[in-house]
């Protein structure tokens, strides 16, 4: 009895501490991370462009980029998605910096 | 009476507001865990990624808390502090709860867009140079406002301003080891709370005493360069450093509070009409953010719903993020209340200290039933809601400029006009507008157009939500009468403000609340008729 209250205490607490190290993680280290991963993405988006821009319409010769091909296909839905949502407004821009007032 | 009840009494009605009528406003919402979110139907890797609930919650919740729901309570204390205390417990729970979390779900099913967004698709492009002129006032105004709040706050404590230069300088260097010599967040995170607990120790050994106008001319210089320069240099890394001002601010306030327990001896009720003008409606426009704002329905529908893992996270995320707001804005009007009438008057007089100077002294003495030195502790909180602030004033400034550049903006033109090219004219032109404000004004009559401004702002995203749930046929009464009251109280105020600058002879702050209340009452009409056509002809159509 003792000792399956202890073992629930134990996975109650664990749990706790798993949701405090999220939250620590969203409060402080996401933002970071996510900064980062923009600005990795928009030079991605470039590079995509010029490889695989026939694929939105752009008429860039892609006859050398066919190599690559294998190496974006999981990347390849993602940005055609993110070209297809256009430039950043100010909505976005008040979303991301806009909430302190 | 102590003032532990008041946290507690704030405590316990959250919880209950959350439990229930949050419940309640999820089911109105028609939240249904199974439906799959835009961050799964429209993954993209950068900006539409799941997120756990309690991540999200924690990077909503640091975007949403900042210097406004700390200056807002202690400014309408005024009143006395019942009236502002009931304000926040029955707005939160009942007006910016629903706010929040019905803006993250009208964005969610509209494939996470923006709720500004969804308004300009009904409205067209009008309706966006409109947001615009609306969003340009609104932060001219932030600018003006926060310039002297923090030149006062420089000014009565001079320990602070020496804390908030070296923790820029602080915010600079962690940014440059993080970002471009590629330091570990851990090793880089250790080293600048250490560092930043030696700036508040630098503060208090050599404080900078300088005048009022002298602090005003440099944080305007300071803004200037502050909001041209790429975000990882300054802001993002002072954003991360800011999050451990907040919560150890927040931590230690509360403790404070619970174990010192230190006597109310405010006024409950003082008068209906005070200086800053009547109850109704100015109060409900001065507590702005404690207890409904409307850049949280940007940050929740804009950020959030692109991340958000399941649709029932929106009521944490949502509706728990403004009721902890609350409790930070009951935080702060605790810190009013504990100060006799005389003395929070003083402080809030024109030659006085200002909002954060006697926010600080009182978490100062809140921290000192812990341990901690009063000076101490008094420096730390007017250091972290001084970078709160500074927080502010420098987004403030950049999100001006880019509502500037957008709206000289031709859209499908290569060639644009040099207004909408230049980043430095538009950075320029709200500088010295607010600037104009801040050297002519008084923070308490700009402030109140502010909080008016920003919960218009909070009114058309109620608007926009329950003529949605109109379209669906859902009941919206509890989006709709909420709605119609911050209609109400912003207009009147509006009014209100418009009248007094004008008797004041302030008057581009008589120009700048006409011009708010005409383009929102526009906008609102717009949206409004646009919206019932667009149903009308839905209905025909089906």
């Amino acid at each position: 009895m003792m000792k399956t209250l202890l073992k629930q205490a134990g996975k109650i607490f664990k749990k706790i501490i798993f949701v405090v190290r999220l939250f620590l993680y969203g409060s402080f280290e996401l933002a970071l991370k996510q900064h980062i991963e923009k600005e990795m993405g928009r030079r991605m988006d470039f590079f995509m462009m010029i490889c695989f821009g026939d694929l939105i319409g752009l008429p860039v010769p892609n006859y050398l980029t066919f190599k690559l091909l294998p190496f974006f296909l999981k990347e390849l839905p993602y940005w055609q998605r993110r070209m297809a949502r256009g430039r950043e407004t100010i909505y976005d821009k008040m979303a991301e910096y806009g909430g302190e007032f | 009476m102590g003032s532990a009840y008041l946290m507690v009494l704030a405590l316990v009605l959250f919880g209950f507001g959350y439990a229930f009528y949050g419940r309640f406003v999820a089911r109105r919402l028609g939240i249904d865990p199974a439906r799959p979110t835009p961050a799964h139907t429209m993954t993209d890797g950068v900006d539409y990624v799941p997120a756990k609930a309690p991540i999200l919650f924690g990077h909503h919740f640091a975007s949403i808390a900042g210097a406004a729901p700390i200056i807002g309570p202690i400014t309408a204390a005024v009143f006395g502090w019942i009236p502002v205390y009931l304000w926040i417990l029955l707005g939160s729970i009942f007006i910016g709860g629903v706010h929040d979390t019905s803006a993250i779900v009208a964005s969610i099913r509209h494939q996470g867009k923006s709720i500004g967004e969804i308004i300009e698709e009904h409205v067209g492009e009008s309706g966006k140079k409109l947001f615009l002129i609306f969003a340009w006032t609104t932060l001219v105004l932030v600018v003006a406002v926060f310039t002297i709040v923090v030149a006062k706050t420089f000014v009565s404590v001079p320990a602070a301003a020496t804390a908030s230069i070296l923790f820029l300088l602080l915010a600079l260097l962690f940014g440059a080891g993080v970002y471009r010599y590629h330091l570990h967040v851990g090793i880089a995170t250790l080293i600048g709370v250490i560092l930043l607990f030696t700036c508040v120790y630098l503060g208090l050994v050599f404080p900078i005493h300088l005048s009022m106008n002298v602090w005003i001319y440099l944080l305007l210089g300071y803004i200037f360069v502050a909001s041209v320069t790429p975000v990882w240099i300054l802001l993002q890394p002072r954003d991360y450093l800011n999050s451990f001002l907040l919560y150890t601010l927040i931590l230690g306030a509360v403790l404070g509070i619970f174990i010192g327990n230190p006597k109310i001896q405010l006024v409950g009720y003082s008068q209906f009409h005070t200086d800053l003008g009547y109850l109704f409606p100015i109060l409900f426009v001065t507590v702005a953010c404690g207890a409904i704002s409307g850049f949280h329905s940007l940050v929740g529908s804009g950020t959030t719903a692109k991340q958000l893992d399941k649709e029932t996270d929106a009521r944490i995320i949502g509706y728990g993020g403004m009721l902890t707001e609350g409790l930070l804005a009951v935080v702060a009007l605790t810190a009013a209340a504990v100060l006799l009438k005389s003395d929070y008057a003083s402080f809030l007089t024109k030659s006085g200290g200002g909002p954060i100077a006697l926010f600080s002294t009182s978490v100062g003495n809140f921290m000192g039933a812990l341990g901690i030195p009063v000076h101490v502790g008094k420096t730390f909180a007017a250091l972290a809601v001084s970078a709160f602030a500074l927080t502010s004033l420098d987004t403030a400034t950049r999100l001006s400029r880019y509502a500037f550049q957008e709206f000289f903006e031709k859209p499908g033109v290569v060639k644009q006009s040099i207004l909408s090219k230049n980043r430095f004219i538009g950075t320029a032109v709200s500088v010295f507008f607010g600037g104009a404000l801040a050297l002519s004004g008084q923070w308490k009559a700009i402030w109140p157009i502010f909080g008016s401004a920003n919960q218009l702002l909070a009114a058309l995203a109620l608007l926009a939500v329950s003529v949605w749930l109109g379209w669906l046929g859902t009941k919206n009464a509890f989006t709709r009468y909420p709605m119609y009251f911050m209609f109400a109280v912003t207009l009147t105020a509006l009014i209100n403000l418009i009248v007094k600058n004008l008797l004041n002879q302030n008057y581009l702050l008589m120009v700048m609340a006409i011009l708010l209340f005409i383009v929102a009452v526009v906008l609102a009409l717009q949206a409004y008729t646009s919206m019932r056509k667009g149903h009308k002809t839905a209905v025909q159509e089906a």
